[in-house]
């Protein structure tokens, strides 16, 4: 019942946050102990990771009460859901999840291209911002290459074009 | 005479035409990226960490460096032209440079920033090469208790100092040791948490890490807002960039004081550039017969922060050299920087690799004169940048990112896992954590754990031994102190 209305007294991201850290803590914790965590006079590969996932999950749990009696919450920046524009940050991270699977089937110069052209246009829609675009994603994408891998030697996902 | 002949080896090394290449692309780039709102000396440097990565360590760390008193540099100019800080440490010097700016006078206070922040930088660099090495000396001393104390220590004061409650600084300071677990054990060669994976044998790559915490974040907190074009640019006519005798009259106690100031509090983990400046602003203030007219247009409220700020830059590496711990995100990339041209930094830096020092200190020198002979003509320069739109830029830093994280093992995995923490630092700041407990949790990490438990195995598994020495004990009790300074509310300086 306690827990509760504690739970309850965080925003949603504090109590996802919160969640996060326990999972993580718990996960590091029991990978910790099967690497084993030897004694104090001989300790084991796991021990360091086993006292730091403990203090992570002590913390988490002391930020949890101490944000409900202490009131933090009313001192750090309060950000409803509404107020965080979801959209465009996580489009961008989808498309630079897909870039990062691509880049090395389809290689530097086109995946670089796609990806350049929508994030040019994000947002954008009209006409002429597209031709521009369009312009705009070609002249970085073959620039860059040029830089990158014929000026400063780093090789670059060469891909189905082969270059 | 032994520092002078060290010295002058330095500037043999400085003068170098590479170096003084390397040393000029970096405080221009660093000036560059100052400028540019959004785009700190961390993101700066993690951008272009990799670009380093085919130089002489040398030259890598000249650069390096040059980029981050650089963005000190270039951060004023926004502040001034257009009240908006091109990076943190220059928040501060919008309230009285806007002001002068909106007074006519944006010319003297572009001018005395950019002349106190060169007798700041100066100022700093003697204190770095006289502190250096007794410093450097003594560290000698240090055996595994000793450093496991002083980093213990180190990390609670950084959390403590960072912003928002100090408990979440511990929570992410205490990821970034676990995530700095990641890989094979260098004690018993076990690998550990790595599920599997063979790109995780090697750990988690500090460049990942560092641009998408810094560079994919700030990009995607960005693209949050419309990418509209803020505010108008200040025109002024160059040939009022002097600042005038009574300007320098007015300034000279601002520039010395926000020197000391700056550099000692560079010095200190967690304090960094942001505070001495808003520090020095303080100090400013108090001292001023006329305290009323800061925020008006005072040209001691820019000179002071200014000078600060630069100054900070030069202290904080008196750590980095002579103990090998990085006091803030910039340093924990130039450790990261050394580490992968295969050099420790630490007390024997100075003993094994002199030119590591000397060289980079001489062309910080060099760098700074350079940037105030260039910054004051290329102001137009800067103004004109500040008008690429964000739509433009903001993409061409995720491929910067992009290629960065690539080129340092030719895998996309490091791209992905960039990606990853990029998205993790956009959450983790939008819910008010630091990023900079983090950082320096994964770049001190692995000092950390072979220091305790090379500890423990030299006292059989005795604690007693983190009190053994007077080095550890004034250290464990300083790590107390700060415990009860931030749970003991009444004691709590942060909140006086």
């Amino acid at each position: 019942m306690f827990a509760k209305r504690l739970f309850n007294s965080m925003n949603k991201f504090d109590q996802l946050f919160l969640g996060v850290w326990l999972v993580v803590a718990i996960l590091v914790a029991i990978l910790s102990l099967r690497l084993g965590v030897g004694t104090f006079s001989g300790p084991g590969p796991g021990l360091f990771p086993f006292v730091f996932a403990i203090f992570l999950g002590t913390t988490s749990i002391i930020y949890w009460i101490t944000s409900h009696f202490k009131q933090i919450r009313a001192r750090l920046p309060q950000i409803p859901p509404e107020t965080i524009y979801w959209k465009r940050p996580s489009v961008v991270v989808l498309f630079l999840i897909i870039y990062s699977l691509c880049l090395t089937r389809i290689g530097y110069l086109i995946s670089t291209f796609i990806l350049l052209f929508i994030l040019f246009n994000l947002g954008l829609g009209t006409k002429r911002k597209w031709k521009m675009g369009i312009i705009g994603a070609v002249t970085t994408a073959v620039t860059s290459y040029l830089i990158f891998n014929k000026l400063l030697q780093i090789p670059l996902p060469k891909g189905i074009l082969g270059i | 005479m032994e520092i002078i002949n060290l010295l002058i080896e330095g500037f043999r090394i400085g003068l170098e035409p590479a170096n003084l290449f390397y040393c000029f692309a970096g405080v221009f780039l660093g000036t560059l990226t100052g400028v540019l709102p959004g785009l700190g000396p961390t993101a700066a440097v993690s951008l272009l960490l990799p670009v380093t990565f085919g130089m002489s360590p040398v030259s890598a760390i000249i650069m390096l460096a040059g980029i981050y008193y650089g963005t000190m540099y270039g951060g004023s100019t926004t502040s001034i032209l257009v009240n908006i800080p091109g990076e943190t440490a220059s928040v501060i010097t919008c309230l009285d440079g806007y002001q002068m700016a909106l007074k006519g006078r944006a010319g003297p206070a572009l001018g005395i920033a950019a002349f106190g922040s060169f007798i700041a930088g100066t100022l700093g660099l003697i204190g770095l090469m006289l502190l250096a090495q007794p410093l450097a000396q003594f560290a000698l001393q240090f055996g595994p208790p000793e450093y496991f104390c002083i980093i213990s220590t180190g990390l609670i004061l950084l959390s403590f100092i960072s912003r928002g409650p100090m408990v979440k600084s511990l929570i992410i300071s205490s990821f970034g040791i676990i995530l700095s677990c990641i890989g094979i054990d260098v004690i018993t060669s076990k690998t550990r948490m790595t599920f599997n994976f063979l790109e995780l044998a090697d750990g988690v790559g500090i460049v990942p890490l560092v641009m998408g915490l810094f560079g994919i974040s700030e990009v995607l907190i960005n693209l949050e807002k419309e990418l509209k074009e803020e505010g108008g640019v200040f025109y002024f006519k160059m040939i009022d960039l002097f600042p005038t005798r009574d300007d320098w009259i007015r300034s000279k106690g601002a520039i010395v004081r926000g020197s000391i100031l700056g550099f000692f509090l560079g010095i200190l983990p967690g304090i960094g550039t942001v505070t001495s400046s808003f520090f020095s602003y303080a100090v400013e203030k108090k001292v001023s017969k006329t305290p009323e007219k800061f925020g008006q247009g005072m040209i001691e409220g820019v000179a002071g922060p200014e000078a600060a700020n630069n100054a900070a830059t030069a202290g904080a590496f008196i750590p980095l050299f002579t103990l090998g711990i990085p006091v803030n995100p910039v340093m924990a990339l130039l450790f990261g920087a050394l580490l992968i041209h295969g050099i420790q930094p630490g007390p024997l830096l100075m003993q094994k690799h002199p030119e590591m020092f000397w060289g980079p200190v001489s062309s910080m020198y060099i760098g700074n004169l350079m940037l105030l002979v260039l910054n004051l003509p290329l102001i137009p320069l800067w103004v004109q940048i500040l008008k690429i739109p964000k739509r433009v830029l903001l993409p061409l830093i995720l491929l910067f990112c992009i290629i960065g994280s690539y080129s340092l093992n030719n895998s996309v995995v490091e791209v992905l896992m960039m990606v990853l923490f990029g998205m993790m630092g956009y959450l983790l700041r939008k819910m008010g954590y630091d990023m900079a407990p983090l950082v320096l949790g994964f770049v001190l990490g692995p000092t950390f754990e072979t220091n305790f438990r090379q500890s423990l195995l030299i006292s059989g598994g005795s604690f007693s031994i983190f009190i053994s020495s007077s080095i550890s004990i004034v250290s464990t009790i300083l790590f107390f102190m700060v415990l009860i300074i931030a749970f003991i509310p009444r004691l709590r300086l942060r909140n006086l």
